[in-house]
C-alpha cells in the first residue's frame, strides 16, 4: 500500500497547516516544562524552599526543577571544576564565595529590569556590577538554648563571662574567619585587627564546650546538650526550632552581621530569564512570610507584611539596620594566612 | 587488548591524578582560585611548617591505631567465622558487613550519642559509681579512631577470611594429633598462613583511615585535624585549590611510601616463613 493511497489531499492539508501552527506557536508544541537544574542546600531548608518557594515558581513559569545539593562552598567549587560545560543553571552562594564568583568569572549578569518586585527589595540586597541580587538574610549573632541559659549573652563580648564556662561553641573546620572578623571588630571596632581577635578567641578556647561544623552538627550539639550557646544565625535558629530544639536569637549590643545570600546564574546557561523569574519570585510579598515562618528569613521586600507571630520570632528592622556587613574582600583575601594561624594557635587549645 | 583497559585507567585514574598533582604545582595570588606557572612554594610550605608535619604524623598515627583495633576485632571474629556452621557463618557474615549499608554520618551520631559526656557509656559508668566523672571518650583522637575502627572492621574482616578459608584444616588436624594445643594450632599454623590476608587487611584499613573525613569531623568534634580535613579547608573554605592540592599530594606520596615498606618488609617476613 502505497502512501499516495492512504493520504488523501485534505489530510495533507490539514497535517501542514497543524505542522505550520505548532512551528510558530513552539510552546504548544513542547508543553513540557524546562529543566531547570539548581544547586540548593539540602535537608531542611530544601524541603522549607520548595514547598515555599520552588513549587510555585515552577507552576507559574512552567519548569522542573533539578536540585543538586551541596553547601555554598561545595556547589561553588562544583561551578568552577565545570567551568568550561557547566551543568547547573544556576546555584546558592552566600556573600564570601560569591566574591570569589565573580572574581573567577563564573557567574552570569542578570537583567534588574526582569526581575519582578526588585523595586521593593532592600537596597544592599543589589549588587552594583549587575550580578544577581540577594534574596534571603538572615542575621548573625547569639544563638541559646533557652531552656538551660536563664540570662543569655547580651553581647558577643559576654561571651567571654565566666559565667558562660563550657556552654559555648564556636566555629570550627567552616565559619572560623567570621568569628575572627566579627570579634576583631566587638572588641576594637574595626575588623582589621585580626590579632586582638586571635589573643581574645585563644583566651576563650580553654573554656569553650566545643567547636561546631555545619548547621546539621551545630544542630546535633544543641540537642545533646554538648553546648548550649553559639554565634550562629538567626534563620537556621529558626529552622531548627521548628524542628523542636528550645533555641532563641540574641541580637549582640555590638550589632549582628547580615548574612544574605542569593542564586546565581551560571556563566554559560542558556536560562538566564528563568534565573531572573526565580529571583521573582522569592521577593513575592504572598510567599515571604512561608519563607520567614519555616525558614527564619527576615523579609527581602519592603512591603512584605508578617502575621505578628512570625515577626516576633524574627529581628525587627531597626536591630537589622544597626548590622554590620563582613569585609569579605579583607576575609578572602587573608584567610589563607588566618586558617593556619587558626590550625596551629586556636583548635589545640579546646578541649572539647 | 592491552589498549582499551589502559585507556580506561589513564581517563579515570591518571588524568584526574595528574591533574590534581599539576594543580599542586601552581600558586595563584590571594584571593584567587586559579593560578599560572609551576612553583615548589606550596610544598615547600607544607614540608618546613610544624603544622603540616604534626597534620601529618597525627593523620598516620590515626590509621595506624584504626588498622590496629580493626585487626584486633576483624582478627578472632574472621577465624571464628571459618569454624562456624555455614548458616551461622552466613548470619555472623551478613552481620559484620551490614554497617556498611548504613551512612558514614548516621554511624558517626550513633557514636556520639554512646560516647558523649552524658553519652550512654559515660551514664552507664557513672551510675555504676565506677567514674566519677565522664570519660572523654569522643571528640579527640580516642574518639576518632573508635568510630574509623568501627566503620572499617568489615574490610579487615572479609580481607582475613578470604586468606583464612583457603587453608586446609587437614593441616590443623595434623598439628593437634602431634599434640599441639588449640592456641598453639592457631599461633604456628592457621596465622602464619593468614598473614597474606591479615596484611592486606591492615594495608586496605590504613589507606582507608588515613583518607577518610567524614568520621574524623564529627567524631574529632572539629578538634583533630587530619590532612583530609586540611585539605577540605582549602578547598571549602579559603578555595585554594593548589594548596590543598598540594596537601592531597603529600598524603598520597606518603601513603604510597608506607605501602610499599610494608610490602617489603612482608614479603622478607613470609620468606623467611617459608624457608622454616
Amino acid at each position: 500500500m502505497s502512501l499516495s493511497r492512504t493520504l488523501t489531499r485534505r489530510q495533507t492539508l490539514l497535517a501542514g497547516l497543524a505542522s505550520g501552527v505548532m512551528l510558530a506557536r513552539p510552546r504548544i508544541a513542547s508543553a513540557a516544562p524546562t529543566e531547570f537544574v539548581m544547586g540548593v542546600n539540602g535537608g531542611a531548608a530544601y524541603r522549607n524552599l520548595y514547598n515555599n518557594v520552588l513549587r510555585h515558581f515552577e507552576a507559574r513559569h512552567n519548569a522542573k526543577v533539578v536540585p543538586v545539593f551541596g553547601s555554598g562552598s561545595e556547589l561553588l567549587n562544583r561551578v568552577l571544576a565545570e567551568r568550561s560545560r557547566p551543568t547547573m543553571d544556576c546555584f546558592v552562594t552566600f556573600q564570601g564565595a560569591w566574591l570569589v564568583g565573580k572574581a573567577e568569572g563564573v557567574l552570569e549578569k542578570v537583567d534588574y529590569n526582569k526581575i519582578p518586585h526588585i523595586d521593593d527589595v532592600h537596597d544592599f540586597l543589589k549588587d552594583p556590577d549587575g550580578y544577581a541580587p540577594f534574596v534571603n538574610f538572615g542575621a548573625w549573632g547569639i544563638v541559646y538554648n533557652k531552656d538551660t541559659v536563664r540570662t543569655p549573652p547580651r553581647s558577643f563580648k559576654a561571651l567571654w563571662d565566666r559565667a558562660y564556662d563550657r556552654k559555648v561553641m564556636l566555629g570550627g573546620v567552616y565559619h572560623w574567619q567570621i568569628h575572627l572578623a566579627a570579634f576583631a571588630y566587638a572588641w576594637t571596632g574595626d575588623q582589621k585587627n585580626i590579632d586582638v581577635a586571635f589573643d581574645k578567641v585563644k583566651e576563650l578556647a580553654p573554656r569553650l564546650a566545643g567547636l561546631y561544623g555545619l548547621s546539621s552538627d551545630t544542630q546535633s550539639k544543641f540537642q545533646q546538650g554538648i553546648a548550649d550557646i553559639a554565634p550562629w544565625y538567626s534563620y537556621t535558629a529558626q529552622r531548627v526550632r521548628q524542628l523542636g530544639v528550645p533555641v532563641a536569637f540574641q541580637m549582640p549590643e555590638e550589632g549582628g552581621f547580615l548574612y544574605p545570600s542569593a542564586y546565581h546564574a551560571v556563566k554559560g546557561t542558556q536560562k538566564v530569564e528563568l534565573v531572573e523569574k526565580l529571583i521573582g519570585t522569592f521577593y513575592d510579598p504572598e510567599l515571604q512570610p512561608g519563607l520567614a515562618r519555616e525558614d527564619g528569613f527576615i523579609p527581602s521586600n519592603k512591603k512584605t507584611v508578617l502575621p505578628a507571630a512570625v515577626a516576633a520570632e524574627l529581628p525587627t528592622m531597626e536591630e537589622v539596620q544597626r548590622c554590620h556587613h563582613w569585609d569579605w574582600a579583607l576575609i578572602n583575601r587573608d584567610e589563607g594566612a588566618w586558617l593556619n594561624r587558626w590550625n596551629a594557635e586556636v583548635r589545640r587549645l579546646v578541649r572539647g | 587488548m592491552l589498549g582499551l583497559p589502559t585507556a580506561y585507567f589513564l581517563l579515570i585514574v591518571a588524568y584526574p591524578l595528574a591533574n590534581l598533582v599539576r594543580m599542586g604545582f601552581s600558586r595563584p595570588e590571594r584571593g584567587r582560585v586559579f593560578g599560572e606557572g609551576v612553583s615548589l612554594a606550596n610544598y615547600v610550605e607544607i614540608l618546613t611548617s610544624e603544622l603540616y608535619l604534626e597534620t601529618l604524623l597525627v593523620t598516620f598515627r590515626i590509621g595506624l591505631l584504626s588498622a590496629l583495633c580493626a585487626l584486633a576485632l576483624g582478627l578472632p571474629l574472621a577465624l571464628y567465622i571459618r569454624r562456624a556452621p555455614p548458616v551461622l557463618r552466613s548470619v555472623i557474615v551478613f552481620i559484620t558487613i551490614a554497617p556498611i549499608l548504613i551512612s558514614i554520618v548516621v554511624r558517626a551520631y550513633g557514636w556520639m550519642v554512646l560516647l558523649s559526656n552524658r553519652g550512654v557509656v559515660n551514664s552507664a559508668l557513672m551510675n555504676l559509681g565506677m567514674i566519677d566523672r565522664p570519660l572523654r571518650l569522643i571528640f579527640n583522637e580516642t574518639g576518632v579512631v573508635i568510630g574509623t575502627a568501627h566503620v572499617l572492621l568489615p574490610f579487615m574482616v572479609l580481607a582475613i577470611l578470604g586468606s583464612v578459608q583457603t587453608i586446609d584444616r587437614a593441616l590443623e588436624d595434623a598439628a593437634a594429633s602431634l599434640g599441639a594445643r588449640p592456641w598453639r594450632v592457631v599461633f604456628d599454623v592457621v596465622l602464619p598462613l593468614a598473614l597474606p590476608g591479615i596484611a592486606a587487611g591492615t594495608v586496605l584499613v590504613f589507606i582507608l583511615a588515613v583518607g577518610s573525613f567524614v568520621t574524623p569531623v564529627l567524631l574529632g568534634g572539629q578538634l583533630v585535624l587530619t590532612l583530609p580535613m586540611a585539605a577540605m579547608q582549602q578547598f571549602n573554605s579559603t578555595f585554594n585549590w593548589a594548596f590543598g592540592s598540594a596537601l592531597v599530594g603529600v598524603l598520597l606520596v606518603a601513603v604510597m611510601a608506607t605501602t610499599l615498606l610494608f610490602d617489603r618488609v612482608l614479603k622478607r617476613r613470609l620468606a623467611r616463613l617459608a624457608a622454616r
